[in-house]
């Protein structure tokens, strides 16, 4: 709903060639319940919504400038649009080389999130269910969590996430935009950049009483649309994911440590 | 004097928002925005032809991955 309100909508119109592709069917693409044109629309943070929505900002020759996954404000989404364009002036730089390219390219991802307002930061703020999905399935592994035990915390019933525990969806995006520099769009791994969350995102827009609130039964009802038959298995998949990680991890700190332990005694037997 | 302030409590309480409750933007009006989106710009559904026409006007692509259609469900 944001591409619809100003200043998005404006800025969107004068300054870019506009396209989408239906992503139903697709294998990063997560579930969401079916909303009708006529529906109720609501808004949500940024970010929100990762598997079911991403906006590339893309060069003529395909090359991803910058993704935006999920839902974003609109004066947010305008002000990521333009990090776009300046990027754009980089990658056209005939005067600079490929390296140069990608180093500016970093440091303009994460000088763009050092620029944004406490009150940006504040609509970026991680939904509880998502912060909830990634404490429960990859509590250790999460680049999106900046300190697993303050970030358990969620786990425990009617806790929230204490501040400093998560990072916020804007940061999510531009540490992982940053580790992307200049990446065409038939190789952007979208499964990876946008892997945060649960799959399911739905806020029961027309399943709402007249103050806002989600009429349980009717959202329990409500059609689903995406990979409804993927859903089950993605927080397993999550799971797994983090063990075969930290099994990894655990490999690599047993032989850095037998290396170094070999290294120190031949050392001293070469020194006697 | 303990009642009083407990029924000052659950008032405070019921005047705290509630948690689920989001902005709604009524359907109609949802409609509408939705109308002017998709009319008021030119959507490609084809990426090639999108980037034929950005490198034709010098503006770059905005191409959105959606769950649905821009003027249907989503």
């Amino acid at each position: 709903m944001s591409l619809s309100q100003e200043p998005a909508f404006s800025y969107l119109k004068d300054n870019f060639v506009v396209g989408y592709k239906d992503i139903t069917g697709a294998s990063y693409a997560g579930v969401s319940g079916v909303h009708m044109p006529s529906g109720n629309a609501v808004s949500t943070t940024n970010g929100a919504g990762p598997h079911n929505l991403q906006t590339f900002v893309l060069a003529p020759d395909g090359t991803v400038m910058t993704c935006l996954p999920g839902y974003w404000a609109p004066q947010d989404l305008v002000s990521e649009l333009k990090l776009g364009q300046d990027i754009y002036k980089v990658y056209s730089d005939k005067y600079l080389s490929k390296a140069e390219k990608a180093a500016r390219f970093r440091q303009m991802q994460q000088d763009h999130f050092r620029t944004h307002s406490p009150q940006e930061q504040r609509r970026s703020r991680m939904q509880g269910f998502d912060m909830k999905y990634e404490a429960k399935n990859r509590l250790q592994t999460s680049d999106c969590i900046l300190d697993s035990r303050m970030a358990s915390v969620v786990l425990q019933k009617g806790m929230k996430a204490p501040p400093g525990a998560f990072k916020t969806t804007d940061q999510i995006m531009h540490d992982r935009m940053s580790q992307r520099p200049f990446i065409n769009y038939q190789n952007f791994d979208v499964v990876a950049y946008t892997d945060y969350g649960r799959p399911f995102y739905n806020k029961n827009e027309d399943q709402r009483t007249a103050s806002g609130e989600v009429n349980k039964d009717l959202a329990k009802a409500q059609p689903l649309m995406g990979n409804v038959n993927e859903m089950p298995g993605a927080a397993k998949r999550a799971r797994r994911q983090q063990r075969q990680q930290m099994a990894g991890s655990r490999m690599m700190n047993r032989a850095g440590g037998y290396l170094a332990r070999r290294g120190i005694q031949t050392f001293v037997r070469a020194m006697r | 004097m303990k009642r009083n302030l407990l029924s000052l409590a659950a008032l405070a309480l019921l005047a705290i928002p509630q948690a689920n409750a989001v902005p709604l933007i009524k359907g109609d009006e949802a409609s509408y925005r939705v109308r002017e989106l998709s009319t008021g710009m030119n959507w490609y559904t084809n990426l090639p032809m999108a980037l034929q026409e950005s490198a034709r006007t010098g503006k770059l692509v905005v191409w959105i991955h959606m769950l649905g259609k821009i003027d249907g469900a989503t």
